[in-house]
């Protein structure tokens, strides 16, 4: 009970905190804020098929580039607000995961065989939208910025503020849907399939009808991403919001934070992304102090050693490792390596 | 006595080997039944044709009456026909109580009474203390129980048991005998596969033997230590003198 008390304490702090961050900080860590939060959001989405059902995708970007196309070309050529284009991209994308779904869920297509079906597909779809005019092809889509007292019914906003509200929603609602599902018969048999599904499916889990769901859930969601970036840039091209680069970087933040965890893809991108600025900082000052050039690629080494350091040593991720550390079995060896 | 599970002519081909020929075998309600025989001779592939997992070139199952070919495992479950697995197979990224609730939700949807039915099943197993271990760090003989309780926890008709006995010490043995026979007191049927002949000998009403795919003997336990045919090709000279 205590407990409960002080959880409830500890979370309406940090909501405060977090909902009063434009009144305090600068645009800059507002940016930082944004972007961790967006990927926080994507990374939750996925975890729902990757990290609660295992079924590890390495297609998600497809969705949010689908959500992002979707409510871009419906407002540019048919001037259909953004609000309710992002309604129509995720079913549109949710369809596709339904798909893609079906073809591998049906026909028993597991582990490393689902993760490559998803990482084609990603490529398919980048190089399409590549390689098609209509799409804007590699030049990529400008949104037409209109200005005045209408903005906010188009998703337009001049400053910075409002977005950072709506993704903080977002990721508040993503995290109350996973939180219920979690507590639901659905959490239960997906992590039974992720745990073993022949013995899942003798007591009675459909497991393909539970991964098609959860598919469904993560394509949808993940796609409202999609549009909130192309509203937040106001530019959109294939290799910023489709492909596997992109894949990849949806999957770093819950294998860092610990998957099949609510708060692990949260916390991993909370991670990522300041580590990410701080290589960038580091890239520049080497290169104005010591005149160093070639160091470009240092965010994505950062990414990789980072990688590499949870996976020998946290398989679960942080919050993974965390919540085995926190019971009677703290001193069994085996759960914090192998 | 009704008959709950019958099984009629299974032939099951794996390319050009036969790994069952036209076995038939009947289970009523209430019985503890077994199957015996070497390594290979088709005992658990006749489990995956019940449980849905293989389709059989040949034959019926009858659960209840019905035709269950082709029905998928889910199903199967829902029906009322539990298992477990030789080679345990528990969910080893959720507690112990967590495993048995989801056996429990194939007949309710609330997480609640799930969560109750679980506990009376692992009261009933004695794991009570382990409930909230994750299940890697379970020992074979809890892992052993873990998948019993699980699929208790479906509320089965009928309990496909697949050498729950086997890597038990022999306390350990006597525990699981035990406890099948109370199960079976709760009005569980049960068709268990088992190499521990002490405790087949204990524990079954009918034995079945089968060799190579074909059923070879089906009936008294008592008996079945003295058929010729079965102490040549599974038992062995020793057992005849039993």
């Amino acid at each position: 009970m205590r407990n409960r008390i002080y959880t409830t304490i500890f979370f309406l702090i940090l909501g405060i905190l977090f909902l009063g961050a434009p009144l305090y900080v600068g645009g800059y860590v507002l940016e930082i804020l944004i972007i961790a939060l967006w990927l926080g959001y994507l990374g939750s989405c996925w975890n729902i098929i990757g990290g609660y059902a295992g079924q590890i995708s390495l297609g998600h970007s497809t969705f949010v580039g689908l959500g992002a196309y979707t409510s871009t070309l419906l407002f540019s050529h048919l001037g259909a607000t953004p609000w309710i284009g992002m309604f129509l991209g995720a079913i549109f994308a949710m369809a596709i995961g339904l798909f893609v779904g079906f073809l591998c869920f049906r026909f028993r297509v597991r582990g490393a065989y689902f993760l490559l079906i998803t990482m084609a597909m990603a490529e398919i779809f980048r190089l399409c939208f590549e390689h098609i005019d209509f799409f804007g092809a590699t030049v990529g889509l400008f949104i037409p910025t209109i200005k005045g007292p209408t903005a906010p019914l188009i998703f337009q906003f001049q400053q910075k503020w409002p977005f950072y509200l709506i993704i903080l929603v977002m990721t508040a609602a993503i995290l109350l849907i996973t939180f219920l599902m979690e507590r639901s018969k659905i959490g239960f048999y997906l992590k039974a399939i992720k745990g073993d599904e022949d013995a899942a499916r003798c007591l009675g889990v459909s497991a393909t009808r539970y991964k098609l769901l959860a598919m469904a859930l993560s394509s949808f969601f993940i796609a409202f991403g999609g549009t909130f970036y192309a509203q937040y840039r106001m530019y959109i091209r294939p290799d910023l919001v489709m492909g596997i680069h992109f894949s990849v970087e949806i999957v770093l933040a819950p294998i860092i934070g610990g998957m099949g965890t609510l708060f692990g893809p949260i916390l991993g991108a909370f991670l990522m992304v300041p580590l990410e600025e701080l290589s960038w900082l580091l890239t520049d000052f080497l290169k104005h102090s010591f005149r160093m050039k070639g160091l470009i690629g240092l965010h994505l080494i950062t990414y990789g050693v980072a990688l590499i350091l949870v996976i020998r040593f946290m398989p679960y991720g942080i919050l993974g490792l965390l919540q085995r550390l926190k019971g009677p079995w703290a001193s069994n060896e085996k759960f914090v390596r192998s | 006595m009704k008959n709950l599970l019958e099984v009629e002519n299974i032939t099951k081909n794996f390319g050009g080997l036969t790994a069952l020929m036209r076995v038939s075998l009947v289970v009523s309600e209430g019985q503890i039944k077994s199957i015996i025989g070497p390594n290979g001779a088709g005992k658990t592939t006749l489990f995956n044709v019940i449980t849905g997992f293989y389709r059989p070139n040949e034959g019926r199952i009858l659960f209840q009456g019905k035709n269950i070919i082709g029905l998928p495992p889910e199903a199967i479950a829902f029906f009322g026909i539990g298992r477990t697995f030789q080679l345990v197979k528990p969910f080893l990224n959720m507690t112990l109580l967590e495993n048995v609730m989801v056996g429990a939700l194939n007949r309710t949807s609330s997480v609640r009474e799930a969560r109750r039915r679980a506990m009376d099943i692992i009261g009933f197993l004695g794991l009570e203390e382990k409930a909230k271990t994750p299940t890697d760090a379970l020992t074979i003989e809890d892992r052993k129980r873990l998948e019993l309780a699980r699929a208790l926890a479906t509320s089965p008709s009928i309990l496909l048991l697949d050498e729950v006995m086997a890597g038990l010490n022999p306390a350990e043995v006597n525990e699981m005998v035990e406890l099948i026979q109370k199960m079976r007191d709760d009005g569980v049927t049960i068709l268990l596969i088992e190499h521990v002949m002490h405790a087949v000998l204990a524990l079954s009403d009918e034995v079945a033997v089968l060799n190579y795919g074909e059923k070879i003997y089906e009936g008294d336990p008592k008996l079945v230590v003295k058929d010729p045919k079965v102490i040549e090709v599974y038992l062995g000279e020793e057992y005849s003198l039993i």
